[in-house]
């Protein structure tokens, strides 16, 4: 072979191969054939396919079919550049947005509902009948993590809804049961069929997935009621198509969508899992076949924190701002809220720890990538409050400038003069994300670290405590039970703080926790002051902390905030109780009694007096309502009293009882009952009557359409009383 | 123009793989959720990607290949590889490497290093974060969908940008040094090429007390000579220079013996050309 011959063969290898790749182009290309363009959610990808490879062939067209994340989409097309002839996917409010900006020629109309479904393998070998089981010890669960949306995400905000509804502390259960995490999501049914675990969380058109085995593979449908308790995740049921106004192929798109809703589409879609609206089951899931458009809580949260700050109530109001970030988020305020946060802790006198959080602001953002959370969706349709937002960088730019206004000394980074004992129990924060449910745990610690990291001990107290006791059995009690002993060194109470480390050695043995507790009290010394004996003459009955409901959870927060010296928050947690926040229980006197004590112990003996009166006279016949009586006859008695707490004690125990405001629903009157309880009692310390009244005239609007109007007059009056 | 008979096994080899490999590496380049491509596949989501079934085969290959044959995997099966020596055939855009070059040349070639430090970090700081949230997913039945990739654009993160500049950029580069990327960016080939100092199999010259091949590096491709960490070990230098000059042999093999009958002298066992 000549030389000459191989170079013509090396040149003709090339253009084979660029032959080859241009006929593939062509070949889907079509030139000349009316092109259709479908987007859809990324999760319809292999029904969609099929289907209009389907409608290709029985019209004689090409689809040019592209999936992604349906409120990508929806955003594309309402205000970037994006023009589908048709689009398809689940109903969140991007649908909404189209429908306002009069971009939709038709629809959406529902074409199926895909709802959640429990795997197991064939036989359900662990006997799993619906989600409470999933929290059962020794079974063995699959999950995705919850950044990976809506796969991840979905199933754990179901999960903590149903725990918040009707099963207390099922998602943490879940969640410790978790024996595979499965990235993407899409492969929990081939974990689930390979045996690795006993059940998961999916989407029931997920079954279709191909090289799946359906015989390998068991279904337990999920209660609708359960489903029903979903909030941001219910949109993902429901599945709709719309045609496009200013579409390329209007009667092409008109045709294709008209299939899906009918023969053609039932067709198609059954074989790929869904419920396909011509089937009489869809009418199970008709709650879900609506556009939902949820109500967002952080404006609302931002609004609340701000009128905190107008109104003087400064800790409050770091507090709020700060739970903006970790509690509700990740949300489009974080930096604002930062930045907020670090102005009231400046002029407050904490230059220290203003820096701390503006150098937090600068470090963090602004924020990297696409959200949700920042989509200009949300702002058409937003119907909360106007708050000055601006973009992440100008908060970044006005903390870069307050830093330079501090002192040198309090600009620079601090830690170095950190305490050995406190150094020993430092942790790393969690950081909070998207698809984080809400009450598992993580989102308290990540709070509490942040108030610890401000200095404030009592706040993060009572963050940490949330953690242990109302996210029982969150996998990060131990760090918050160890952390909760340095809060308790930090605010003077080192007894308090030895009795925190050894329950973290004797309940978390084998953990870092643990181990970082023992080290601690190594460090903390013998000779410690104890707790100085209880003022009240009438001595707090114990309680055994139980988390069978969500009363048994407020009652444990509650009794261990008395625990921890915060009686204040104590009598709170009891207010809370008998106003129904933690719902229905029998523990009512008992609420009444704890609440007389730990008034009392907050600084307001009247106030505990008053409240064991209440309780004799409502609950009379209750054990409860009897040791109220002894109190008060004990506390008459006492001669323990100084003059002033006698004098307040026999006001209280004289006057005529006030009424008790007895209206506790929809959730801004829970919250203003709850503030008058405080000004009945006449406990206006930490602001708290005011900050509940405040909550009844602001974040309790964003409970999607239950807020009572007329609450505004008695709440603004309250509020007027507690300032 | 000289072309030789084992470039055609290589053009062959080539096109073989990259016929594999095309929706992989389109997508890879221009739509690929991860900041980094090709490194995350099997967590992606992306189920219109062939990356899920084709990386781990891919990276058995390039182990087993640069155990065996030091960086002959982007001489002999990487798609880029593929393209960068089909630009380097347009020779009117091609520079020619003039003494002036070869000086450049030297002195870019270490960025290979840093490239492949920016890709660990890159690695770590936009594929394994916790808070990555997969939004930008866009999946389409065929690799040729541009509308796919204009939206994959739209809605992804900045990096993807940049990441398309790099692939256009290395494009274009490649027009007018003859495997622009291989050369100076490639993290892989730099990792591969690591393997060229250990590799069972080694280009050398056949005896110690053989001349060196006057060719090299002019002729290669790579602008190399054997055995350094740039040699894609084509092999073309095999065939280019004198006969018997050079030969692919087990590194660790007696050389045979010289001319007079004598054992060749030790330091030609080390594989120097």
């Amino acid at each position: 072979m000549s030389r000459r011959a191989l170079s013509w063969i090396d040149a003709g290898i090339i253009l084979a191969t660029a032959a080859v790749t241009g006929a593939l182009y062509v070949s889907y290309a079509r030139p000349g054939t009316p092109t259709l363009v479908v987007w859809s959610c990324g999760g319809n990808y292999h029904s969609l396919d099929a289907f209009s490879r389907r409608f290709e062939r029985a019209h004689d067209c090409r689809v040019r079919y592209t999936a992604a994340p349906v409120q990508y989409l929806l955003e594309e097309v309402a205000f970037g550049g994006g023009k589908p002839d048709v689009l398809v996917g689940r109903a969140g409010p991007g649908w909404q947005a189209l429908r306002k900006l009069g971009k939709l020629a038709e629809g959406p109309d529902f074409f199926a509902a895909d709802p959640y479904v429990i795997i197991t393998p064939a036989g359900n070998p662990a006997g799993i009948t619906g989600l409470r089981d999933l929290g059962e010890p020794g079974v063995r669960v699959a999950f995705s993590p919850r950044a990976m949306r809506p796969k991840g995400k979905c199933p754990a905000h179901l999960m903590a809804m149903v725990a918040s509804r009707f099963f207390p502390g099922l998602d943490e259960r879940w969640e410790n049961n978790a024996v595979v995490a499965d990235d993407c999501g899409r492969g929990l049914p081939s974990a689930i069929m390979r045996g690795e675990a006993d059940a998961a969380i999916v989407a029931r058109s997920m079954l279709a997935y191909p090289g799946l085995d359906p015989d390998a593979l068991e279904v337990v449908p999920i209660a609708v009621e359960h489903l029903d308790a979903m909030k941001v995740c219910r949109a993902t049921i429901g599945q709709c198509v719309g045609v496009l106004s200013g579409a390329a192929q209007p009667e092409l798109a008109r045709r294709y969508r008209a299939e899906m809703l009918g023969e053609p589409g039932r067709e198609v879609f059954e074989q790929f899992g869904y419920i396909h609206i011509s089937s009489p089951e869809v009418h199970l899931y008709d709650a879900f076949l609506q556009v939902f458009t949820p109500t967002r809580s952080p404006p609302w949260q931002v609004h609340l924190a701000d009128r905190l700050a107008e109104e003087g109530l400064v800790r409050e109001a770091v507090r709020r701002y700060l739970k903006v970030i970790h509690t509700f988020g990740p949300n489009e305020f974080e930096a604002l809220c930062r930045y907020r946060a670090g102005e009231l802790l400046a002029a407050q006198g904490r230059p220290a720890a203003a820096a701390q959080q503006w150098r937090r602001l600068i470090r963090d953002y602004p924020r990297r990538g696409p959200n949700e959370w920042g989509s200009p969706v949300f702002a058409l349709l937003s119907t909360g409050p106007d708050l000055d937002l601006q973009p992440d960088e100008e908060y970044v730019r006005l903390a870069r400038q307050a830093l330079r206004r501090l002192p040198p000394a309090d600009r620079r980074r601090r830690g170095a003069a950190e305490e050995p004992v406190i150094a020993a129990t430092r942790i790393s924060a969690p950081r909070v994300i998207d698809g984080d449910p809400p009450k598992n745990g993580t989102r308290e610690l990540a709070l509490a670290e942040d108030l610890f990291s401000v200095g404030e001990y009592d706040y993060a107290t009572r963050d940490y405590l949330k953690v242990l006791h109302l996210c029982y059995p969150s996998r990060h009690r131990p760090e918050a039970s160890l952390r909760l002993g340095a809060c308790a060194h930090l605010r003077g109470r080192p007894d308090l703080a030895r009795r925190q480390w050894e329950w973290t050695v004797e309940q978390f043995p084998g953990t870092d926790a643990a181990r970082r507790a023992a080290a601690a009290l190594k460090l903390l010394g013998a000779d410690e002051p104890r707790r100085a004996e209880t003022r009240c003459p009438v001595a707090m009955p114990p309680w055994t902390p139980a988390y069978d409901t969500w009363a048994e959870r407020g009652m444990s927060y509650g009794m261990a905030l008395y625990e921890h010296d915060l009686p204040l928050f104590a009598f709170k947690e009891m207010m809370k109780l008998l106003h129904g926040v933690y719902r229905r229980h029998r523990f009512g006197p008992q609420a009444r009694y704890r609440a007389g004590i730990a008034a009392w112990e907050a600084g307001h003996p009247g106030a505990g007096v008053l409240q064991w009166r209440i309780c004799a006279h409502r609950h009379a016949e209750s054990p409860w309502g009897e040791r109220s009586r002894r109190a008060i006859e004990a506390v008459m008695r006492s001669p323990d009293l100084t003059e002033a707490q006698r004098a307040q004690v026999e006001a209280a125990a004289a006057g005529p009882l006030p009424a008790i405001p007895a209206r506790d629903s929809p959730g801004c009157w829970q919250r203003c009952s709850l503030a008058q309880e405080f000004l009945i009692a006449g406990i206006l310390d930490e602001g708290q009557a005011a900050m509940e009244f405040l909550k009844a005239l602001t974040v309790t609007r964003a409970s999607g359409g239950k807020y009572d109007d007329s609450v505004v007059p008695v709440a603004e009056e309250g509020l007027r009383r507690a300032l | 123009m000289t072309v030789k008979r084992i470039t055609i096994y290589r053009r062959l080899s080539q096109a073989a793989f990259f016929g594999v490999t095309a929706a992989w590496l389109t997508i890879g380049s221009l739509r690929c959720p991860f900041g980094v491509p090709f490194v995350s596949c099997q967590s992606c989501p992306s189920t219109d990607c062939p990356g899920r079934s084709l990386q781990l085969p891919f990276i058995g290959l390039a182990a087993l290949s640069g155990a065996l044959f030091g960086r002959a995997f982007c001489g002999w099966a990487c798609p880029v590889g593929f393209i960068m020596d089909v630009a380097g055939k347009l020779p009117k855009l091609r520079a020619t490497i003039s003494a002036r070059f070869t000086a450049i040349d030297r002195w870019l070639k270490p960025l290979k290093w840093p490239a492949l430090a920016a890709a660990i970090y890159l690695v770590f700081a936009l594929n394994f974060t916790e808070a990555r949230a997969f939004p930008y997913v866009v999946r389409t039945s065929s690799a040729f969908n541009i509308g796919a990739v204009r939206l994959a654009q739209a809605l992804g993160d900045p990096a993807q940008t940049v990441r398309l500049g790099v692939v256009i950029g290395a494009l274009a580069a490649g027009l007018i040094v003859s495997r622009a990327w291989c050369r100076y960016l490639c993290p892989l080939g730099a990792v591969l090429g690591l393997l060229n100092k250990c590799s069972l199999f080694a280009i050398r010259r056949d005896r110690e007390d053989l001349p060196r091949c006057e060719t090299l590096p002019r002729d290669c491709i790579m602008h190399t000579r054997p055995g350094t960490t740039d040699c894609v070990m084509c092999g073309e230098c095999v065939e280019g220079c004198p006969r018997g000059i050079l030969r692919l042999r087990a590194r660790y093999a007696a050389d045979p013996p010289t001319d007079d009958g004598n054992e060749a002298p030790r330091a030609a066992r080390r594989g120097a050309s």
